[in-house]
């Protein structure tokens, strides 16, 4: 510092004769009591704070995952058995149209307890004129 | 300057372990190696004696609680007058919240004009309007200067201490050193005109 012209200026000659402050006589005391009374440091309550918070978080965000992750499974099931209905209706309205056009169809009209009164239609219907409608008796 | 700092990081590398292996009574022989000091340098960073005392101890008791955190690296001495600046600066910015109402207690008497001493000569007279005039121009000045021009100028530590304390670079502390010097200057001339110097 006593090589450095900064150092020599009278303005920084008056700063350093200015009195010395000295701590009082209880200084030392004093920071030893400030010290006994001061709280346990806060970087512990803090660094749990900030666990506890970061838990929470963790804890809502994995609910929200996992919530979605059910409601995403459930719809799959949903779409699952739908199509799987779709897939069985088809196949049962393909088997009718099969059978309807293989079998005359017969319609129940009536009957009694030796008798059951029927109405059979033709497999297939003449494309010119309808085959006229005959009524059979079938033992039951 | 140097010498005295490296004697004084050895020592107090070996407080510092004393501490930490939970020596009680290195816990005062620490604040009574460095008490004078931070408290002159907050005395003058601050403008008031109580004040400077004040946040020496607080200072003292936050470098205590942070000794089970602390790692040797031979930089106490800065690592403590951090913290010290940094009251000071929560000090600067609380005071300058308040400037209106700590303006109005200076006018009601925190800076008495000295009393004429019957059994002192006018040359003591004059060296303590002097030292008041030097004081009070310092502790005007903006935080930013005023902390590197009373470590260089009043405590003479280096500018690589100065830089290593502030976590800055040498040339940023030449420049405020300089800079701060200038505004004393301009702020002291009608004193110097009048014939205090």
């Amino acid at each position: 510092m006593s090589d450095d012209p900064v150092g020599h200026d009278p303005v920084f000659g008056h700063l350093r004769e200015l009195p010395r402050e000295a701590a009082s006589p209880g200084f030392t005391a004093g920071v030893l009591s400030r010290l006994e009374l001061a709280a346990p440091p806060t970087g512990w309550s803090r660094g749990m704070l900030a666990l506890a918070a970061a838990l929470v978080l963790l804890t809502v965000l994995g609910a929200g995952a996992f919530e979605r992750l059910r409601q995403r499974q459930e719809l799959r099931g949903e779409v699952r058995s739908l199509r799987q209905e779709h897939d069985q209706l088809r196949s049962e309205l393909e088997a009718l149209r099969r059978s309807a056009a293989t079998e005359p169809t017969r319609i129940l009209v009536g009957g009694d307890d030796r008798y059951d009164y029927v109405l059979s239609l033709p497999a297939q219907a003449p494309a010119a004129q309808p085959a006229p409608a005959k009524n059979n008796r079938i033992k039951s | 300057m140097e010498a005295v700092f490296s004697a004084t990081v050895a020592a107090d590398a070996d407080l510092m372990a004393r501490l930490r292996a939970g020596d009680r009574e290195a816990l005062g022989d620490l604040v009574e190696r460095h008490k004078d000091a931070l408290v002159n340098y907050l005395t003058r960073l601050t403008g008031r004696r109580e004040r400077g005392e004040e946040l020496a101890q607080e200072a003292f008791v936050r470098l205590l609680q942070a000794v089970p955190r602390y790692r040797e690296e031979g930089k106490l001495l800065p690592y403590l007058y951090r913290i010290a600046t940094n009251l000071a600066r929560s000090e600067d910015r609380r005071e300058r919240r308040f400037r209106f109402f700590a303006l109005a207690a200076v006018r009601n008497g925190d800076d008495p004009v000295p009393a004429i001493d019957p059994d002192g000569g006018a040359d003591r007279l004059l060296r303590e309007e002097t030292q008041r005039v030097v004081g009070a121009a310092l502790a005007a000045l903006p935080l930013r200067f005023r902390v590197p021009v009373t470590l260089y100028a009043i405590e003479g530590w280096s500018y690589e201490a100065i830089a290593d304390t502030l976590g800055t670079s040498v040339g940023t502390v030449k420049s405020r050193i300089h800079r701060g010097r200038e505004r004393l200057r301009e702020r002291l001339a009608p004193y110097w005109q009048g014939g205090l110097a």
